[in-house]
């Protein structure tokens, strides 16, 4: 049980609305980091300064079912967060998820649903 | 004939672009004084966002919050490193107990490290790491005094000056609703050390310039300086004046603080503007940032940012740290001395600081491609050279 609730403000937000495009580039997204995954976590912590203490749990325990994204330019900071060297942790250095729009500032949960369906739910701390 | 008053068009606009693009370097370079690495260890980010400078007969120091390590960590500027690391409880009686925003640095027998979303809790430690005691006014729910989300980042510290601790917060409302623009909200408040009281200062608010109008989320975050228990002097994005408030006398007057290479427009929104608006006006137009006072010089640094030139595929981050910007140098009666430029993708402009020695800049901008994360390069410059 994750500590720290994730409160889901935007539940299923997209899920009324059909984007075409999202399946594509998340699709893009784990071809470029060659993953596959039913579930991932995406955050920044280069445009949050408490990020990194808000989510650190969160983020530990997401990792028992999906992939963690931690975008950060610091390797110090990122590894404090989450050791880079789990292989359910990208260190998305060179900010590859925000070029293919698949983050702003709040963290991110994308789920793939068994019909191919991508959910995306904006995160924030309670 | 005209063929070769084409070249010399062509080749005279090749040089001028050369030298338009060399005169950042040049220009900010020839007041360069020193340069000190410091060596930074594995728990150390090289973001340094709560940073301040400290300096007593033992020498000068570059003071961080470290929230990795939960500790205030000293550098020497004599011995390009660390020279010691304050802990501070994270947990406990005598802890912070949760996320940690911001420090001053006022003495080594007073570090002051506050919390996130309220200064009520916020601790005090001494260079030994004791615990000195917390900030502790009582809440008035009236006012609303529990919930406080103060600045107190490297590029808006929390000051102290005398027995009082001057925050500056940021309003929590919709700040694109215009009616909530209005020069009744206090944008900043003093906690009185004696007393435990806290009074919010309603002289210091949006400019009149501002009210009633719809901006940029990131138009309304200003920076002052506090000059002394009445004074302080305070930069709004897009007005070219300074202002001077008098708090104790009630006076607010406007001074000169305009930059060389534009006018502000003070052009409103007409309706809300969408997240890539005010990314365009914000990464396109030129903005004043930070406001600094010197008092070894007696001189006021105001921070400008440059417009990117081309916003294509940009975004507000990381591509803010692209921008140029200039330093305005202003004597104590607010007359312009010199405007000097620096470039895009080096510095951190976010948190200049003065020392002894002149302005001192932290040359850590992510976007610098030579950018080590085992060192932090800590650049000063003394405007006083000419």
């Amino acid at each position: 049980m994750i500590k720290y609730l994730i409160y889901v403000s935007f539940l299923f937000l997209f899920c009324c609305k059909v984007d075409d495009s999202l399946s594509e580039r998340v699709s893009q997204f784990e071809e470029f980091y060659e993953i596959d995954t039913d579930s991932l976590f995406i955050i920044g912590l280069d445009e949050c300064t408490s990020c990194t203490e808000y989510y650190k749990e969160s983020a530990s325990s997401f990792l028992k079912n999906g992939i963690v994204v931690v975008l950060a330019h610091d390797s110090k900071k990122a590894n404090a967060f989450l050791n880079l060297k789990h292989p359910s942790v990208i260190w998305d250095k060179h900010l590859i998820s925000k070029k293919f729009n698949l983050i702003n500032e709040s963290p991110k949960v994308y789920i793939k649903n068994f019909d191919g369906k991508i959910d995306s739910l904006n995160v924030i701390f309670r | 004939m005209k063929v070769h008053l084409v070249w010399v068009f062509i080749l005279l606009s090749f040089f001028s672009c050369a030298n338009k693009e060399e005169e950042f370097f040049l220009e900010h370079d020839k007041y360069l004084k020193r340069e000190i690495n410091f060596e930074i260890d594995d728990s150390t980010s090289n973001e340094f966002i709560y940073s301040s400078i400290f300096e007593d007969e033992n020498g000068s120091f570059l003071v961080a919050l470290n929230t990795f390590t939960n500790s205030v960590d000293m550098y020497s500027f004599e011995e390009s490193r660390i020279y010691k690391r304050i802990y501070y409880k994270n947990e406990g009686p005598e802890g912070l107990n949760a996320v940690a925003q911001g420090f001053t640095f006022s003495s080594l027998d007073s570090i002051f490290i506050y919390l996130k979303g309220n200064i009520k809790g916020s601790i005090i430690i001494d260079e030994n790491s004791n615990f000195i005691g917390r900030l502790n006014h009582s809440i008035d729910t009236s006012l609303n005094y529990y919930l406080i989300n103060h600045v107190s980042s490297g590029g808006n510290p929390t000051i102290k000056s005398g027995d009082y601790l001057y925050f500056t917060q940021y309003p929590l409302f919709d700040t694109r609703n215009p009616s909530n623009i209005s020069s009744d909200y206090p944008l900043s408040l003093n906690y009185n050390l004696k007393t435990n009281e806290v009074l919010y200062d309603s002289i210091s608010s949006f400019p009149k310039e501002y009210v009633d109008n719809i901006w940029s989320i990131y138009d309304l975050v200003y920076s002052r300086t506090i000059l002394n228990d009445s004074i302080e002097l305070v930069s709004w994005p897009l007005l070219d004046s300074l202002i001077l408030i008098d708090r104790i006398n009630k006076n607010i007057k406007y001074v000169n603080g305009k930059s060389k290479y534009f006018k502000s427009d003070l052009i409103p929104f007409q309706s809300f503007p969408s997240q890539e608006k005010e990314m365009e006006v914000s990464l396109g137009d030129f903005r004043y940032k930070n406001i600094i006072y010197d008092h070894y010089r007696e001189l006021f640094y105001r921070i400008v940012r440059h417009p990117l030139k081309d916003l294509k595929g940009k975004r507000y981050f990381p591509n803010i740290y692209e921008q140029s910007f200039s330093v305005i140098v202003l004597d104590r009666k607010f007359n312009t001395i010199k405007e000097i430029l620096f470039p895009g993708s080096k510095y951190s402009f976010n948190s200049p600081l003065v020392c002894k020695e002149g302005l001192a800049f932290l040359a850590n901008n992510i976007l610098d491609p030579d950018l080590d994360e085992d060192y932090l390069s800590l650049q000063i410059f003394d405007f006083t050279n000419d």
